[in-house]
């Protein structure tokens, strides 16, 4: 692996030479972590488990996480009894294996402050890949990565007349994730980096086919599509975009600079009265075919 | 266009008075013969005027009686002539250097408005620098309502605006990139400027192009009477200059100017040395100026100028057991050829015609060497400008005309990747990719200063563009006015609406440039402004005192959004967070004394700046991140004898802003079918901490003493004399368990030292 040199400005040499001299020290600072507030985050896939988790924000200056407890959970749908969810560990609330039809509200009270949540979870309907292949002797060497990936072509039909989003995922033989690397036209707003999800929307091919070649740095078996909801989609292109521009490295030797940071992103969320989000998508399975 | 013609024709129409008559002339220095650019030439009762960019000027005076002209400058003997009754129409005025640098100041002076300043360049080597070099760009963070970015740096920041929104022309040819090492020394060499006019407020239409000002950097000619030349070491870089008249003729001059920055001399050892001689790092920049000039007729001028500038980044890496071999060069800068033909067709008519190509360009090259494989790959991008414009200026006894047009066309390519690699098991493997895209500018532009009487003088001007990657026309209008309360107290105001069709973004990520020009495309509107300013100007003896409240409005913001970043990507505009808004409201204060043995300046700023995007702090407004409500300089300089001064500056800012999350939250995720949490931040608000409040002081000496033909400068200089420590980064740390807030100072009290020989 080559020795990865991240290049910041030509100032850092300056830094360099007079290090000596220069030094640091602490700043008198107030966080703000009077106003705690409630964390209430949910992944449903179609057909599984509906589970809820919700915790507490915390002060920044603190790293013990804490759970919110004495919430009451109630999901309603149309036509349908409300259900209520149980808190099954630490900070996991648990509605089992629900089906949700179409549209299903959630509401959500502290019974020991009184606050209101609520939020709103869709069921995906399911999309399949119209095929997924595997061109072994087609390689690219990847610089930042320092490794060889292998090209996969995996297509398929966007669903007609509705606004679409996708998420594809290779799986390996043991049905793990495996680092890609993409670079098309339909990431208009997505990083190629191997480490964040291939998610995009069908603006760049609405109502027609796509073909999506994909590098994978390992061999892959089974290629997955996700269907999912705007709120998945907006949440994980919020997450990635949240994650690149923190401005703090806690635990890393270069401290990053708070005055010349890129503006922080704040991290989208879809629930009223509470930081966190509610998404659903459905997922669909194919094994790749070799190419010849 | 034909009623452009029948105004130039009214307002030429009364050049020939029978009470008067007019006189007009050149303004130059007796020894070297370079024209003096903003010389005051003055006839007692008969007012006074400036020399223009090429030391002209001219001159209404009652005819039939003899007269006496002075003619001044600073740094130089005032010279004094006497005007026969005749019907005398062109003369040579040559002033012989005199003063030493404790006589000057900057100031607004030579146009009697605020928002326009002049720097004497005799001033900027008595500024103290941390490199120890005289800076331009520095000099002029002690004017009010021009801030400094991050402490050290050159870049500019005018009136609230991005460093982006800045026309650095260097002999009328815009520059994009004005830094040596990461913008602690500018590119501008102080040896070879002749003089400097920064606008800030209004800025005419033939400076166009910018939102926030224009800085017209003059070169010298080069020197018409003998051969001279100077070497200078510094504490960073070395450098060379010479000029003098071609095979002793006059009419063709030459003006040869070279910096090589010596920093790599000594990291490129020290890095062998510390690593056990793995590695073998370093940085240098390296600057030319080559400019000649050839008069052909009194009335035809040619000059060519090239100018070229690069700053080098390498690192080598050879490990202990040589398996594999690393390198990495990253090289960026400008190059700029200048072809221009003055030509006087009269004494009220000059043309202008220039031809000129800049380019800044930004190369990354890295290579890996090893038993088993061999990789090689660059990535560049550069934008390119290829320029034609004439331009006519047309004087009158109360007008001078500015008119032109002329065609940019810029190239700009923002990605060019090429990728080699050899494997001893697969062979070779290439890959390129390229952007990139032309953007026709066409231009023109007309500039009217018209003194309506005595008292009052209107500039209007106008300036029309189209923009073809957008298909956008855009009329850009300002009006500036200047009305004399009385002899030397005058009244400005002003209002400007203009657009940039350039945006530029800049990012730290692995393997983005440092500096990256885009252009505005349907989809990324060019960003505007709107100015309006009213301001006070008076001028008693030995003093200037200013004052100017305005009020500045943007749209169309532009941010880079890292997250966005996709390498080599075409759609470069979506790669930004747009359809930004900002407004600033300030006050800025100056007083300065200009003559004598002591002189000083005081320059004060009240503002505040906010901005507003859609996607950025949940839509709601945020204080820019160099909004500092208030910034002070005072300089004084003191005159300790013919050829020894004494120079102090001291600086208070406001802190800068930052953001600091204040709370962290789990935020779900779900990777392998198995949900985890990342760390979320929560920060209520973008800049929503403000660091201490920065000042410094420093001191400066100088001593100048001639030994035969040789002039010999030692100057001595301190920076942040009282060793405050500034904040030059703040970030955040755990420690004990606990996470805190802690500054980095990265320049205490720095001394510096340099020493020149003139010959």
């Amino acid at each position: 692996m080559p020795k990865n040199i991240s290049y910041t400005s030509p100032a850092s040499l300056i830094c360099w030479l007079v290090f000596l001299v220069s030094c640091t020290s602490e700043l008198s600072f107030e966080f703000n972590d009077a106003d705690k507030k409630h964390v209430i985050s949910c992944i449903y896939k179609a057909d599984d488990k509906l589970n809820v988790y919700a915790h507490y924000s915390e002060g920044f200056a603190t790293k013990d996480a804490s759970v919110a407890k004495g919430l009451k959970m109630q999901l309603s749908q149309a036509e349908s009894d409300l259900i209520e969810a149980e808190l099954y560990k630490d900070s996991l609330y648990t509605f089992g294996y629900t089906f949700i039809e179409d549209i299903a509200d959630i509401n959500i009270t502290d019974t020991v402050s009184g606050k209101q949540f609520s939020g709103s979870l869709q069921r995906m309907p399911y999309v399949y890949l119209s095929s997924a292949v595997c061109y072994r002797n087609n390689t690219i060497y990847d610089y930042d990565y320092g490794s060889w990936f292998t090209k996969y072509e995996i297509e398929l039909q966007d669903e007609p007349d509705t606004d679409n989003y996708y998420e594809i995922v290779l799986l390996d033989a043991k049905g793990y994730q495996v680092e890609t690397i993409v670079n098309s036209p339909v990431f208009s707003k997505n990083s190629h980096d191997f480490n964040v999800p291939i998610l995009f929307s069908d603006e760049n091919f609405r109502n027609n086919s796509l073909k999506l070649p994909i590098y994978a740095n390992g061999e892959c078996k089974i290629a997955c599509l996700r269907n999912v909801s705007k709120s998945y989609y907006d949440y994980y292109k919020s997450l990635t975009a949240h994650i690149d521009s923190q401005n703090v490295l806690i635990d890393d030797d270069t401290p990053l600079d708070l005055f010349f940071s890129p503006y922080p992103v704040e991290l989208y969320s879809n629930v009223d009265g509470a930081l966190g989000v509610f998404m659903s998508y459905s997922e669909s399975l194919i094994s790749f075919t070799i190419s010849r | 266009m034909r009623n452009l013609y029948v105004l130039v024709m009214l307002l030429t129409s009364s050049i020939i008075d029978a009470q008067t008559r007019q006189i007009c002339g050149y303004v130059a220095d007796k020894n070297t013969l370079e024209p003096l650019i903003g010389a005051s030439v003055v006839i007692s009762g008969a007012g006074g005027v400036a020399t223009d960019k090429n030391g002209f000027f001219c001159l209404d005076i009652p005819a039939n009686i003899s007269m006496v002209l002075s003619s001044s400058y600073v740094g130089y003997k005032t010279q004094h002539f006497t005007l026969k009754p005749t019907f005398e129409t062109t003369i040579q005025l040559y002033l012989e250097p005199g003063l030493s640098i404790g006589d000057v100041v900057v100031t607004a002076q030579a146009n009697k408005r605020a928002d326009v300043i002049n720097i004497p360049i005799q001033r900027l080597s008595a500024i103290p620098n941390i490199t120890g070099e005289p800076d331009l760009l520095k000099a002029l963070h002690t004017m009010p309502g021009i801030q400094m970015g991050k402490e050290g740096t050159s870049d500019l920041y005018v009136r609230g605006g991005e460093k982006d929104e800045n026309l650095y022309l260097l002999d009328d040819v815009p520059l994009y990139y004005v830094n040596h090492i990461g913008g602690f020394m500018s590119v501008f060499d102080t040896n070879i400027i002749k003089d400097v006019t920064v606008y800030k407020g209004v800025i005419p239409a033939r400076y166009g192009g910018r939102l926030s000002s224009a800085i017209d950097v003059r070169l010298k000619d080069g020197n018409a009477g003998e051969h001279k030349g100077e070497f200078m070491m510094g504490t960073l870089a070395s450098k060379f200059y010479l000029e003098g008249p071609y095979k002793n003729n006059q009419k063709t001059k030459y003006l040869v100017s070279l910096r090589r920055c010596n920093l790599d001399l000594f990291m490129r050892p020290y890095t062998r040395l510390i690593t056990n001689g793995e590695d073998a790092n370093g940085y240098t920049f390296f600057d030319g100026t080559i400019k000649l000039t050839h008069t052909f007729t009194p009335k035809d001028k040619i000059t060519a100028l090239v100018y070229f500038g690069r700053d080098k980044l390498f690192f080598n890496t050879i490990p202990s057991d040589e398996e594999s071999k690393y390198k990495q060069k990253i090289n960026w800068g400008n190059r700029v050829f200048s072809l221009k033909w003055n030509h006087l067709f009269n004494n009220h008519v000059f043309n202008e015609t220039r031809f000129t190509i800049n380019r800044f360009f930004n190369t990354n090259k890295n290579s890996i060497e090893s038993d088993d494989l061999k990789d090689k790959s660059v990535l560049r991008s550069s934008i390119n400008d290829y320029t034609l414009q004439n331009q006519f200026k047309i004087i009158n006894r109360n007008t001078k005309i500015y008119a032109g047009g002329g065609i940019n066309m810029h190239h700009f390519k923002p990605t060019v990747s090429e990728t080699t690699t050899t494997t001893t098991a697969t062979g070779n493997y290439n890959y390129s990719y390229k952007v990139h895209t032309w953007a026709p500018e066409l231009y023109v532009f007309t500039d009217l200063e018209w003194d309506l009487s005595s008292k009052l003088s209107v500039n209007p001007g106008l300036r029309l563009v189209y923009w073809s990657n957008a298909s956008q026309w855009s009329i850009d209008p300002r009006l500036a006015l200047n009305y004399s309360l009385r002899h030397n107290l005058y009244i400005n105001g002003g209002y400007s609406y203009n657009h940039q069709y350039i945006h530029l973004l800049t990012g730290s990520s692995s393997g983005f440039p440092a500096e990256l020009w885009i252009p505005a495309s349907k989809e990324l509107a060019p960003k505007t402004a709107e100015l309006a300013s009213l301001g006070l100007f008076y001028t008693p003896r030995h003093y200037t005192i200013s004052a100017e409240a305005f009020i500045k409005q943007w749209d169309n913001l532009v941010v880079f959004n890292p997250s966005l970043f996709v390498l080599g990507a075409a759609n470069w505009d979506k790669m930004v967070d747009a359809g930004g808004t900002g407004l600033m409201r300030g006050i800025e204060f100056f007083a300065s004394k200009n003559t004598g043995n002591v002189t000083g300046s005081l320059a004060y700023t009240l503002s505040r700046n906010r901005h507003r995007f859609e996607q950025i702090n949940n839509g709601k407004s945020f204080p820019f991140k160099y909004d500092r409500r208030h910034e002070l300089t005072t300089s004084l300089n003191i005159k300790l004898s013919a050829n020894k001064s004494l120079s102090f500056t001291w600086v208070y800012n406001t802190g800068t802003p930052a953001t600091v999350p204040h709370q962290w939250y789990p935020a779900i995720n779900n990777f392998n079918n198995t949900i985890s949490f990342n760390e979320a931040h929560f920060y209520g608000s973008i800049n929503n901490y403000r660091a201490p409040a920065y000042h410094r002081l420093d001191i400066g000496y100088s001593r100048t003493k001639k030994v035969r033909n040789r002039e010999r400068v030692l100057f001595l200089g301190v920076y942040n004399a009282y060793n405050n420590m500034n904040p030059f980064y703040v970030y955040l740390q755990q420690n004990e368990g606990q996470v805190k807030l802690y500054k980095f100072t990265l320049f205490p009290m720095i001394p510096s030292i340099s020493y020149s020989v003139k010959f």
